[in-house]
């Protein structure tokens, strides 16, 4: 056990570093033409821009001493600064992670609030007109992409209701119930669109342990079949959907930058899309590692749950 | 009796084996025995987006890019059956030279992406110590950005355009389905008929190839065509963002972004054609893809 840990824990560590190499080295991969138009739109400016613009991007130096530079400063909390207007990453990043972090979290409840119920109600009543029409309706999820839905929402709400998303952002402190307001349609719409693959894993998870001998006793032995359901088969079912969450959050995750543009929600995703039309790099660096730290953690706490949770798993 | 006219004895003297059919007959006869519902509910769609990509000229009733003052936001008519944009521009135009798009763009980065994910699967598993331990390393680093923002990472290098995108979204396209085949190659490199090949002094070349590789192409069909659907949504979503394939070019993912969303409200006609024709391309290729699945290895149910 204590060895599966350690070294679940040493593969993460790898991974982290391994991120931050990919993160730092991508920008070696810029087209020659690329500093030039940074530096044509730089605050950094004068006549020395382009020399400038390298510098801050460490293409001066060599690779290993570019990036430990870079990684240094990372390691003490400092994403540098903007290329284009050379104000602090962090700020940005200081006010829109708390954005990105309740858009993520309340979708990713409503998709599993969703995704599970619906995909434990398929299994149950296997073969029926409801699993039909839950598979049918899953399936339909998987084909349309969840910023087609968005869309069609706010044109319905727009030519129906004569509603439009609002365009002011509402902060958390300043009035609660209009910022809980202001995130509940995209939080929904997210969950929703991307719960489709959790309801079919859920589904086959289900269907797996209705077959196994312990149901079979639960019934045998004279139980509800509400009991049976929830307190027997769902309890072993869960063990696996868990193992998909952090993939489900990945999803979520790469929705929230879509959604948060849609939205017009402040968030990092929004910011990686305009750092990204700009090619302000310091800002995309930081922000793609982020997401990538936290997908590594979830993972990490998922399989570290997983060994906790399922007693057949001992290593 | 009848019986006998149809299997030939094997030991006698004068039998023929018949010759494998190739795969894709094989394949299809298959599905087309067990009679699924989800085989033709994909295959016929898919053909037909592919023939309106095709004969995207003799289709639209102008080209996609013109534009005309007169017929701003105007509704389905005889004269533009999917109605015009705010710019005037035929809808069912865009949405056929679109497909030409989603299709190509879908297409080139599944086949490049997981040609290359297949010899990254193939040297891992069959090389095995430190080779397989670095690329699956290296396989964990990319799989541990979520798929958007890495996509979205290579997008911001590369900068904007459809080559662009197709190699956005075929690098993305390396790590899981190269750990599926890695994980193939390890279950096949255990059967005896590899040691058999090894022994009678087979390269290892020779092995990886004929001995191989046969045994792991269902397995790369299957991820091939469950792959199709998330490049073109992938691609849609980048055009969605501006990020994709640039204006004025039609594109699915683009026609359905508009900076504001005012006009669209106007004109539903856009978001039903554009966004209908994206979704029945994605639905067809998961169709297709499930039932390829259930034929080929059931085992792959998870992907």
């Amino acid at each position: 056990m204590t060895n599966y840990i350690v070294g679940r824990l040493i593969s993460a560590v790898i991974t982290v570093i391994g991120t931050t190499f990919l993160v730092f080295g991508a920008v070696r991969f810029l087209p020659g033409n690329a500093v030039d138009i940074i530096a044509s739109t730089s605050t950094v400016g004068g006549p020395n821009a382009h020399a400038q613009v390298e510098h801050e991007l460490g293409l001066d130096k060599p690779f290993l001493v570019g990036y430990g530079d870079w990684l240094k400063q990372v390691a003490t909390g400092d994403f540098g600064k903007s290329l284009i207007n050379g104000q602090s990453i962090n700020r940005f990043l200081k006010e829109g992670l708390p954005v990105s972090a309740e858009l993520g979290l309340m979708s990713l409840v409503f998709g599993i609030a969703f995704g599970v119920p619906i995909g434990v109600i398929s299994a149950v009543k296997q073969d029926s007109w409801i699993d039909f029409v839950l598979r049918s309706l899953s399936i339909v999820l998987l084909a349309v992409p969840g910023f087609l839905i968005a869309v069609i929402i706010i044109v319905v709400a727009s030519r129906v209701w004569n509603w439009n998303p609002p365009i002011t952002y509402i902060k958390f402190t300043d009035d609660p119930v209009h910022n809980l307001e202001q995130f509940l349609l995209p939080a929904i719409i997210l969950g929703f669109s991307s719960a489709a693959a959790l309801m079919r894993f859920t589904r086959t998870s289900m269907l797996d342990v209705y077959r196994q001998d312990y149901v079979r006793t639960a019934r045998a032995k004279g139980l509800s079949e509400r009991s049976v359901v929830w307190t027997h088969a769902f309890r072993n079912a869960l063990i696996p959907i868990i193992s998909v969450i952090g993939v489900f959050l990945a999803y979520i995750i790469g929705g929230t930058v879509i959604f948060e543009q849609i939205f017009q929600l402040p968030g990092i995703g929004r910011f990686l899309l305009s750092e990204v039309n700009t090619r302000d790099y310091p800002g995309i660096q930081a922000i793609a590692l982020i997401f990538a730290l936290i997908v590594v953690a979830v993972n990490l706490i998922t399989d570290l749950a997983y060994t906790l949770i399922d007693p057949r798993v001992r290593y | 009796m009848a019986l006998n006219s149809v299997a030939a004895d094997p030991l006698s003297a004068d039998f023929q084996p018949r010759p494998p059919r190739p795969f894709i007959v094989r394949v299809f006869l298959q599905l087309v025995r067990e009679e699924r519902v989800g085989f033709w509910g994909g295959l016929v769609p898919i053909v037909l987006m592919i023939l309106l990509a095709v004969f995207a000229p003799l289709i639209a009733q102008a080209p996609p890019n013109q534009q005309n003052g007169d017929v701003l936001l105007h509704a389905p008519s005889f004269a533009h059956l999917l109605g015009t944009d705010e710019n005037g521009r035929d809808v069912l135009a865009r949405v056929a030279y679109g497909a030409r798009v989603s299709l190509w763009v879908g297409f080139a980065s599944v086949c490049i992406g997981v040609a290359i994910a297949t010899v990254i699967g193939m040297v891992s598993g069959s090389a095995g110590g430190w080779v397989d331990l670095v690329l699956q390393r290296v396989v964990d680093v990319l799989m541990a950005f979520p798929s958007f923002v890495l996509i979205l990472l290579i997008a911001a290098v590369l900068g904007p355009g459809e080559r662009n995108t197709i190699i956005a979204i075929a690098v993305f396209l390396l790590a899981g389905p190269s750990r599926v085949i890695r994980g193939q190659v390890l279950a096949v490199k255990g059967n005896v008929y590899i040691e058999a090949a090894e022994v009678i002094g087979c390269s290892h070349t020779r092995v990886l190839i004929h001995h191989i590789l046969p045994n792991v192409f269902d397995v790369i069909v299957v991820i091939m065509s469950i792959n199709i659907a998330f490049a073109i949504i992938t691609e849609a979503a980048l055009s969605f963002i501006g990020l994709g394939i640039p204006p004025p070019n039609p594109d699915w993912g683009s026609m359905v972004s508009g900076t504001e969303t005012a006009y669209l409200a106007q004109a539903p006609w856009i978001i039903a054609a554009a966004g209908g024709a994206l979704a029945i391309t994605v639905y067809a290729f998961n169709m297709l893809g499930d039932s390829l699945r259930d034929i080929l290895d059931p085992r792959l149910r998870q992907l």
